[in-house]
Order: C-alpha cells, then structure tokens, then sequence
C-alpha cells in the first residue's frame, strides 16, 4: 500500500487527547534522535 | 599533487560550493513549509478534497528537500571547526550563541515535527498534525533567523570588544548583535527571496501540468496561488532590496562600488552602467554601457550627487569586482523578470486566461528554477562584495582559515564534490521524478480497510473542475481543450 501521510485521521479521532500528546511526543523524539544519529555520523565521517 | 595549490583559495571554493549546494534546499523548504501549512489550513477549514491532495503532493516533496538541506547544513556547520579554526576561535563567542540556537531549532522543531508531519496522522488526528506543520514552518523562520543574524554580524559586526587572547567577546548588549544594522533588511530580503523561490517551484510545476492537460483542477489551484504570489510579492522584493542596497551603502560602501562597477569617483552624479567587463588590474569598466547619473538617483535620490569609487578604498580592502557586478545583475534581472510574471498573470486574471494563455504557462515553466539562481547570485553579490574580509572591518578571510596544507584542503574538496554531486543529484532527481507526475484527486489514501463502501468508479459525486472560478474559462471538451494550443 502506498505511504500516505494524511490518511487515519478519523481513526487517531477516536483516542483520548492524553493518548495523541504521547503519541506526538514520542514521534518526535524519535524524529529527533533520527537527526542526531545522522549528525553524529557525519562528525565521524568529517573528523 | 596540490603541493602548489593556496589552501586559503581550496578553503574558500570548498565552502563556497558546499555553501552554494546547501542555500538552495532551505531556499525552497522555508516557503514550501509555510506553502504547506496554508494548504493543510485550508484543506481543515474548507473541507475541500483539492487542498488535502496538494498537501500530499507537495508533501513529499518537501520531506526530501528539507533531508537534503539539514545534511548539508550539519556539514557547513562542522566546516568552521575544520577549514576556518582561525575564524571560529576568534568569533566563537559571540557567533556560537547564534549558531546552537539554529542547530537547536533545526533539530526541536524542524526535524522533530517534520517526523509527525510524515508519519504522525493516524496517531494524533488532524489539529495536532497540523500544529506539527506549523512548527515545521515556524522552525525554518527562525532557522533563517539566527543564520541569517549570524550572517549579518559578519558583515555589520557590532557590540564586541577583544578579550585578551584576541578574541571578539560580546559587550554589553546581545539585542544589539543579533539585530546589527544589516539583520533587518538581510532578514526581509532573504526570507521574501524564498518565499518567492517557493512560488516560482510552485507555479512552473503547475503551468508544466497546465500545457500537458489544462483542465487539470490541481495544476490549476498551484498555478493560480504562485501567481497571487509572484504577483504580490515580487514588487515588495524589489521595494526590500532597494533598502538593503540603501543599508548596505550605509555600512559596507566598498560592496556597492564593486556591485555598481565604480572604480573611479564620480563627484557630480554616477552613471549606472548595465553591462561592463570588470579589470581589477587596471581598475576600470572595460567595454561600458552606462545610464548616466542613474546610479546617484537610485542610491542617494539625487541626480548630481557624489558618489565615491574604489580609488578611496586602499587596494589590500577592495573586493574582486566581476563576481559582485555580474551575479547582482543576475539577481536584479530575474527579480524584474518575476515582476513581470506577477502583472502578466494578473492581466491574464483580469480576462479570465489565466489557464488558457499558453505562452504565459511556457514562461513560467521557463522561470520555475529562476529563484534558485536568484538567491545564490544575490549570495555571491554579498559574500564576495564583503571580501577581503569574513568579519567586515574587523577579521580578514586570509587571518580566518585553519593551519592546512593545500593537499588537505584539495581532498576534502574532491570528496565534497563526488559526495554532493552523487547524493544530491539523486534527490533532486528523485524530486524531479515526483513533480513531472500530475497532481490528482485521492490517489493516494482510500484505504482497504476503511469503514464504508469500497468505490470502483473513482470518487462520486466528481470534484469541481473549476472551483470558485468562472465556468465559462473551461474547455467543452477535451479536443476543445487542445485545440489550436
């Protein structure tokens, strides 16, 4: 099945608000950590 | 092998190539993000199906732009430990603020919330993903904030004093560094050329989709907002960076003179000459077509008012004047050429063509990767025109590089090119790849799964084909579409 990035919102409607913050919180910490592995590789690759 | 090379040149090419590759991602991604976040705006506010597929259309797109231009700025980043030590011991102190706080913000909002843009919808519903989206614009403000502040202190450094190991140590007042005399207008100047770099993306990929099938709703919606844009905002460029032009006399009036291409003095009015061969050896224009007194109305509002040349300038502080005389020409003319497309799409409103006026479609395909060559010409017109210097006034470039043999510098510089070129290249053709595919309704989205009937013949009733525009402007048919065009 295609990536679709807008799909599911009826689906994240139905969950509690506490349960969409965490799930927000946790995506972008993921996101976060995503950036500082690929930073910290490229200061491998330059030292 | 580059035993005879001067380090200090290799230096400056390998930044100003990695610099150059690195300008034209968040060139377009500070527009697309806030291009995103109005069409994710109006697709909740509207309802409309037509936002929510140019969202995704662009979305896309935007995820592998921003990758390309974070990776490439983490790299820029770490060029100031490596090739400019000199430069980054001595401003260390005050610029190293600045900087974290744009590597913060590229990291917290940028990236973090690009990440629930893309795969957070399903899990946080549709106002938290659009707060996300907002960050992700908000973030690349900033992020043009604080590089762009850092950016301005070098070329209109105030507030420091030297410590007792040399180096620029903040005074008293960080307001002052942050908003040095040239931030304001750099900052206007900057963010509206992305924003107008977006818009020209934007347009060229809608008129390419309008000449392949201009009844194409999508093609048309993207087509008609960039005009709006270029439109609008085009003027308001010129306006800004004939202010920043004003400022940057002010305050670094050896840059203009390069840019103008006046070697000598002019103390009863100054032509503006519109083409010329810049000898720094013999320091004249050679083969110069000039408007006389031009250059005085334009930079002091009067005809006969004097201008000074190079000749005041000691030779060891003149910049090289080709690369600024040239690359500013280059920005101004595509700046006048966008004008241009902004008032011939507005005619083209104005009769009801906007979708129907071929050449205007071909035009703007022609200038879609105009704003890329805008802004690196307008990069080079203002990094060069600060040469001899990296802190204006204050540091010079050959004072700021790091103690490496040519040989060093050359490899680094081989490796930059093969690397960028390779994964760059790729990118940009991946996005490439995904802008010459139309823009359609729900192609992506239906899921299986979903509660409700499985539709077989697309979606029903059928979306507007023209929608809050004139019926009369649509073809009757296909053939009458392509008729004749």
């Amino acid at each position: 099945m295609a990536f679709d990035p807008l799909s599911g919102s009826e689906e994240a409607r139905e969950k509690p608000l506490w349960q969409r913050l965490a799930w927000m919180a946790l995506i972008w910490l993921a996101s976060v950590m995503v950036l500082g592995a690929l930073a910290y590789g490229l200061r491998l690759w330059l030292k | 092998m580059f035993e005879n090379a001067d380090a200090l040149l290799l230096a400056r090419i390998q930044f100003a190539f990695t610099v150059s590759f690195h300008f034209i991602f968040p060139a377009f991604s500070i527009g697309l993000a806030s291009y995103l976040a109005v069409l994710e705006a109006l697709w909740l506010k509207t309802g409309k199906q037509i936002y929510q597929d140019l969202f995704k259309y662009w979305l896309k797109i935007f995820a592998i732009a921003f990758a390309m231009g974070v990776v490439s700025g983490i790299v820029m980043s770490y060029q100031f430990g490596t090739n400019w030590s000199v430069f980054s011991d001595k401003t260390g102190p005050i610029l190293g603020p600045l900087m974290a706080y744009e590597v913060l913000t590229a990291f917290f909002l940028e990236a973090g919330f690009l990440g629930v843009m893309l795969f957070g919808m399903n899990r946080v519903g549709k106002g938290l993903h659009f707060t996300a989206t907002f960050m992700v614009a908000l973030g690349t403000f900033i992020s043009a904030f604080w590089i762009l502040s850092v950016n301005s202190w070098m070329q209109t450094p105030v507030g420091w004093s030297v410590g007792e190991t040399g180096q620029l140590l903040p005074e008293a007042s960080w307001f002052d560094i942050v908003f040095n005399p040239s931030f304001p207008y750099r900052l206007v100047h900057t963010v509206i050329a992305a924003y107008l770099t977006t818009a020209f993306v934007v347009g060229g990929v809608g008129a390419w989709h309008l000449l392949k099938d201009r009844t194409n709703v999508h093609a048309r919606k993207m087509f008609s907002m960039a005009m709006w844009m270029a439109a609008l905002v085009a003027p308001v460029q010129i306006f800004a960076g004939d202010m920043h032009g004003l400022n940057t006399l002010e305050h670094q009036p050896a840059k203009v003179m390069a840019m103008e291409g006046h070697y000598e003095s002019y103390p009863e009015g100054a032509p503006l000459y519109i083409f010329g061969i810049p000898n720094d050896e013999e320091q004249r224009l050679d083969y110069a077509v000039g408007i006389p007194k031009l250059s005085s109305l334009i930079l002091k509002h009067d005809l006969d008012a004097p201008l000074a040349g190079l000749d005041t300038i000691p030779d060891e502080d003149q910049p090289p004047v080709f690369l600024p005389f040239w690359a500013f020409r280059v920005m101004v003319g595509i700046g006048f050429l966008m004008l241009g497309i902004g008032a011939w799409s507005l005619l083209a409103r104005a009769r009801k063509k906007l979708y129907d006026w071929r050449w205007l479609h071909r035009a703007a395909v022609v200038m879609g990767p105009s704003g890329f060559v805008a802004v690196i010409a307008g990069w080079i017109t203002t990094e060069v025109g600060r040469q001899p210097w990296t802190v204006y006034g204050v540091l010079r470039t050959a004072d700021s590089a790091s103690p490496l043999d040519a040989p060093a510098v050359a490899m680094s510089l081989i490796a930059f090119v093969i690397v960028y070129f390779a994964v760059f290249g790729v990118g940009t053709w991946y996005i490439l790849r995904l802008m010459k595919q139309p823009p359609h309704t729900g192609e992506k989205g239906v899921k299986r799964t979903e509660k409700g009937p499985v539709r077989t013949a697309g979606i029903t009733p059928g979306p507007t084909q023209n929608p809050g525009h004139d019926p009369d402007v649509l073809p009757g048919s296909k053939e009458e579409a392509t008729d004749g065009r």
